[in-house]
């Protein structure tokens, strides 16, 4: 009986340990507390918000290539009293992608949308959902830049320089006409020492870095004059249309196509850059009849 | 120097449980890791179409400033959420950093980095400590338990051992507890006298029985008690024996039987044997042959 006491208590020392490394391994588990990882989309490429006739669910959709843009136009558009009237819900989607641009406009989404003429053209949105030009930001000039002399337009001059190119196919300034001018020189594109980057800013960054000797771009008389010379810079287009603003127009809807220019107009002239200078309004707002009048 | 045994118990136990712990907690952390990066993985994928990353097959540069803010807003909502992991890096080169999950898209191969926070929560380590104390605690209780138990063990082995002087009514016999080969039978006077010696000297033990003066009356009347006993159970009584009479003789009678059994137990015989009275002046009034040492212990009385 004895024996079988001393063994009991092996027993009681044995299990004690059993349970205790389970014991271990359970809250060393139990401690560290478990993962619930919920992201959320980082950026919002979507912003809404409901005009005071919420009852009406009529939805004005909007289209621009900045978040910056998209957050401008938003208040803007929800507090006119022609939207407000007409739509109950705005939105704004806001995006770079050019898939994105096309799906928008040339399936006729966007009852607003901030593009380009050659994209109209490329689409015949105009004929295909009537989209009318609203406000267009003026025409412009594309110059190749350089930082010690004046680029000259002759096939040996390129051959040996950092050409910096915008990465877009749809910029005309900035990658189309630059391009154009090449082959116009018989050179080969492929030989050529390129650098692609996203933007105009990015390209003026390169240049003054002398990361490139030559940037293709357009020309800002106010901003450009402090970074580089008003002599080194050599046209190879002209009268380039800028972006501008489209509205879908199924009806004779006038008074929308006023209120949309109405508030264009402001934002485009808030922003104050060069490149979107002096406007061109399409339609007659200030006198009665409202009507369109066109490039002139 | 040789470590106590509760010492080599305690670090056994410590060391096990903290390799235990410390291979839980690394395993989950793991684990965690692991799923923080699915999920991060999984917002990133979905996000990368609107992300202005570098894609070389269509010559586009890619706009690292936006990629970059990209980057913080994801980390701000992890670390809103306390996640073990950070995104350092999404790019479409392959990233310098060991710790990174490949998106592999149709026309581009997204690389996302990854800082990965592997810290153990140090603190939650005096869990192992606690539960080493407890074992440690439970292991010395049942230590003193076994210890306990051996000293009983002996004490009770030592008892069971230790000889002990039968002395039986029924038979009129004397032996020795587990020796039941060797007895030794009293006629009724000196068994009487006997037992009236052992009981009186429980009694009375200050009390010295002399050779040259009267049987105590006490003495005499436990042996008449006793005679009466050996009466009741049935034994041949042919008349009251005078015990106080030619004691020298029924003393030598006793110890004639006490020494056939007890030569081998000298312990219990110095305790059980009427002391003799040795050399010049035995008969002096200092010598007594009552049983001064006996204890209960020693002798079990049956029929009594």
């Amino acid at each position: 009986m004895l024996k079988k006491y001393k063994l009991s208590l092996k027993t009681i020392l044995f299990s004690s340990l059993i349970v205790s490394t389970w014991l271990a391994w359970l809250l060393s588990q139990a401690v560290v507390s478990s993962s619930h990882l919920v992201l959320q989309p980082v950026q919002n490429h979507k912003y809404e918000c409901e005009t005071t006739s919420s009852e009406n669910r009529a939805v004005f959709r909007v289209k621009v290539p900045t978040d910056y843009l998209a957050k401008q136009v938003l208040p803007a558009l929800c507090q006119n009293d022609v939207i407000k009237r007409q739509y109950g819900h705005v939105e704004v989607f806001w995006g770079g992608s050019l898939a994105e641009q096309i799906e928008f406009f040339g399936k006729g989404i966007a009852d607003l949308i901030l593009s380009k003429d050659s994209i109209l053209q490329a689409l015949r949105a105009d004929a295909t959902h009537n989209y009318m030009p609203i406000i267009g930001y003026s025409s412009y000039s594309a110059f190749f830049i350089s930082n010690k002399e004046k680029p000259k337009l002759e096939k040996a001059y390129f051959l040996d320089k950092k050409i910096g190119l915008l990465d877009y196919p749809t910029s005309r300034s900035g990658h189309i006409l630059p391009k154009k001018a090449f082959k116009s020189l018989d050179l080969d594109i492929a030989n050529l020492d390129i650098v692609y980057v996203s933007s105009h800013s990015a390209l003026r960054e390169k240049l003054a870095n002398n990361e490139v000797d030559i940037i293709a771009s357009y020309w800002n008389d106010k901003k450009d004059e402090t970074l580089f010379s008003h002599n080194y810079i050599t046209p190879i287009g002209e009268n380039i249309t800028g972006s501008r603003w489209y509205l879908k127009l199924s009806e004779e809807n006038t008074d929308l196509a006023c209120a949309v220019q109405s508030v264009t107009k402001e934002i485009a002239q808030s922003e104050g850059t060069a490149y979107f200078d002096s406007l061109h309004e399409f339609w007659q707002c200030n006198s009665i009849p409202y009507k369109f009048i066109g490039e002139n | 120097m040789k470590l106590k045994p509760i010492y080599a118990y305690s670090l056994f136990v410590f060391i096990s449980l903290l390799t235990i712990f410390y291979l839980g907690q690394n395993s989950k952390i793991q684990g965690i890791i692991e799923l923080e990066k699915a999920q991060i993985s999984k917002r990133v994928s979905l996000d990368v179409n609107s992300l202005p990353l570098a894609e070389p097959l269509f010559n586009y540069a890619g706009n690292q400033q936006e990629v970059d803010l990209y980057i913080e807003r994801l980390n701000k909502q992890l670390s809103d959420s306390n996640a073990r992991v950070t995104v350092s890096a999404i790019s479409t080169s392959t990233p310098i950093s060991n710790s990174f999950t490949e998106l592999q898209a149709n026309y581009k191969t997204v690389y996302v980095s990854f800082t990965e926070n592997n810290t153990h929560i140090l603190s939650t380590y005096i869990v192992t400590l606690l539960i080493t104390l407890f074992n440690v605690w439970l292991y010395r209780k049942v230590f003193a338990k076994h210890v306990e138990n051996k000293a009983k063990r002996t004490i009770s082995t030592e008892v069971s051992i230790k000889p002990k002087l039968i002395i039986d009514l029924y038979t009129k016999t004397l032996l020795i507890d587990g020796r039941e080969e060797q007895q030794s039978q009293l006629a009724n006077k000196p068994l009487c006298f006997y037992l009236a010696m052992i009981e009186f000297s429980q009694v009375y033990p200050n009390i010295n029985l002399h050779l040259n003066k009267d049987v105590p009356v006490e003495l005499l009347e436990i042996a008449e008690k006793y005679f009466h006993r050996l009466a009741v159970l049935g034994h041949t009584v042919r008349k009251r024996p005078n015990f106080s009479n030619s004691l020298e003789k029924t003393l030598s009678e006793i110890r004639a039987s006490l020494d056939e059994i007890l030569r081998e137990f000298p312990d219990l015989k110095v305790k059980l044997y009427p002391p003799k009275a040795h050399g010049e002046g035995s008969r002096s009034k200092l010598h007594s042959y009552g049983l001064k040492q006996i204890s209960e212990n020693d002798y079990d009385i049956k029929g009594k």
